[in-house]
């Protein structure tokens, strides 16, 4: 199943479902209706054994998160993000499958791992209260496209022409 | 300024040419693409417009092959070989050229074939200064005579570095520019550098602390502040640093890069490895429009196992990227770590 964001296309193959989650237009059935006070994430796909929230973030500018401040908003941004979307999939009850939350943030390497640590630890997912009994996401990935696409072979992502969503 | 070096057959390069950015040119790439070598080539031939010693001998001097046989420069093959390295000088409008040219069997550097424009090249002189990975500043007392004196096993770089921060301060008061790259580093090691004896010190509040008891990091600060206090760095100079990032703190750093960019401003022309991201990163962020910086890539084709060159002077164009390449795997195997527990 293929999605795009902006120029970036993704292919989710095996997918059961795949859908924009924030989609805007009332006259589709995944009409989000919400935006005026739920933040959500870019597509959520239905797997056999899990669901996978994914999170786009395309800088134009390369250094457009290079200071403490604008890290800080990006992290707390992809939490909200990550937990309006996981309520709003609770008042659905769709959340009868384990929960992934995959990131695709266009920075290099390094960034990206500052990311994916801080947002572990915000989300969080490494280390819950002994009083949880199950996690809020079984996985809490941040990858740019280069390192994505060696990390999940089987979800492909390509750049494309235009700017369509 | 140096325009550009051309390796045949020499030390690691098959054949090999870059074009050097008149102002900071940043070497990368996995250990064994010879980005030292090229740095050491460069600096041998701007010394000696100073020096005003043979080519020949001052490659043999600051590579130190074995036996001081320098034939074994050529790059080792099963067959007899010749090779060269050239370097490239812009003076006065002009470009001239100074190249070394020996066999594998050449053994001594007077047998070594030095042409192009070497009159032009000596008359003309700039001053170089090469820092090299290990700190020598701690070991100065004494040095420069046993260099002297006797046979010791030490590339010509070290006794070199000594040299120049030995050399007295410039007469006159320091002019404004020198002054905010001292007052720079000043606040980075805390305190100013003095001479005595032969011996260095960090003099700050608390009093004066000898270099042998002083973080080497530090060092390496004192070095670059003592270069420029004493004039060795100024407008038209050439500064070689060999992994700066060696024993110093990241959050220093920025610091450092401010510096290298400021020289860079007033005209000094700057060559420096890294193995290191947050260097690379701090060019990125800290670099204004009017700068000029090349990123020079070197790696091994995969195919020919030669060693390449790519250049940009743009950070995220560095390909390939042996730093950022690292994090890649680490954010892969992180990934992988994660999933490898979960029952999904």
């Amino acid at each position: 199943m293929i999605l795009q964001e902006g120029t970036l296309q993704f292919d989710f193959a095996g997918a059961i479902d795949a859908f924009k989650f924030d989609e805007q237009a009332r006259t589709l059935a995944t009409y989000h209706g919400l935006s005026h006070c739920m933040k959500a994430v870019d597509f959520v796909v239905e797997y056999n054994d899990h669901y996978l929230f994914v999170e786009i973030k395309n800088p134009q500018d390369p250094n457009r998160y290079g200071s403490e401040q604008d890290k800080s908003a990006l992290i707390k941004n992809l939490t909200t993000k990550f937990r309006d979307t996981f309520l709003y999939r609770w008042a659905e009850n769709k959340l009868d499958k384990p929960v992934r939350y995959q990131c695709l943030v266009e920075l290099d390497n390094a960034q990206t791992l500052y990311l994916m640590n801080q947002l572990k630890n915000q989300l969080p997912t490494d280390k819950q209260p002994t009083r949880w009994q199950r996690p809020l996401a079984h996985l809490c990935a941040v990858a740019n496209r280069a390192t994505w696409n060696i990390t999940f072979p089987n979800i492909q992502v390509s750049r494309v022409a235009g700017g369509a969503a | 300024m140096l325009e550009k070096i051309k390796f045949e057959k020499f030390t690691a390069f098959e054949k090999l040419e870059v074009k050097f950015s008149a102002g900071i040119n940043v070497f990368v790439g996995e250990n064994g693409t010879g980005k030292t070598h090229i740095l050491k080539a460069a600096y041998a031939a701007c010394d000696i417009a100073k020096s005003k010693g043979g080519f020949a001998e001052k490659i043999n001097n600051v590579f130190y092959p074995s036996g001081k046989q320098i034939g074994r420069l050529i790059k080792r093959s099963s067959t007899s070989s010749k090779g060269f390295v050239e370097v490239t000088r812009k003076l006065d409008e002009k470009s001239i050229n100074l190249r070394l040219s020996l066999s594998n069997h050449t053994t001594k550097p007077e047998n070594a074939t030095v042409s192009g424009s070497t009159k032009a090249w000596l008359e003309s002189p700039f001053e170089a200064a090469y820092i090299p990975v290990k700190d020598m500043m701690a070991n100065a007392p004494g040095f420069r005579s046993l260099y002297e004196e006797r046979e010791i096993h030490f590339e010509e770089i070290y006794v070199d570095i000594i040299r120049k921060a030995f050399l007295p301060a410039l007469k006159g008061p320091t002019d404004g520019q020198r002054k905010k790259l001292m007052e720079l580093l000043q606040d980075a090691m805390d305190g100013k550098v003095i001479a005595k004896n032969e011996e260095f010190f960090l003099r700050n509040k608390y009093g004066e602390l000898e270099f042998t008891l002083l973080a080497e990091g530090y060092r390496k600060l004192g070095l670059l502040w003592i270069l420029i206090q004493n004039g060795t760095l100024l407008n038209g100079s050439a500064l070689f640093w060999d992994e700066p990032e060696t024993n110093l703190n990241p959050k220093l750093m920025k610091a450092i890069v401010g510096i290298l960019l400021e020289l860079q401003r007033i005209g000094v022309q700057i060559f420096l490895t890294t193995h290191d991201y947050v260097i690379l990163k701090e060019f990125d962020l800290q670099s204004q429009e009017d700068d000029k910086i090349s990123f020079h890539s070197l790696f091994r084709n995969s195919e020919s196992n030669e060693i390449e060159r790519s250049t940009t002077s743009n950070y995220l164009d560095i390909v390939p990227n042996a730093i950022d390449d690292t994090f890649g795997d680490l954010v892969t195997r992180e990934i992988q770590k994660s999933m490898k527990g979960d029952k999904i």
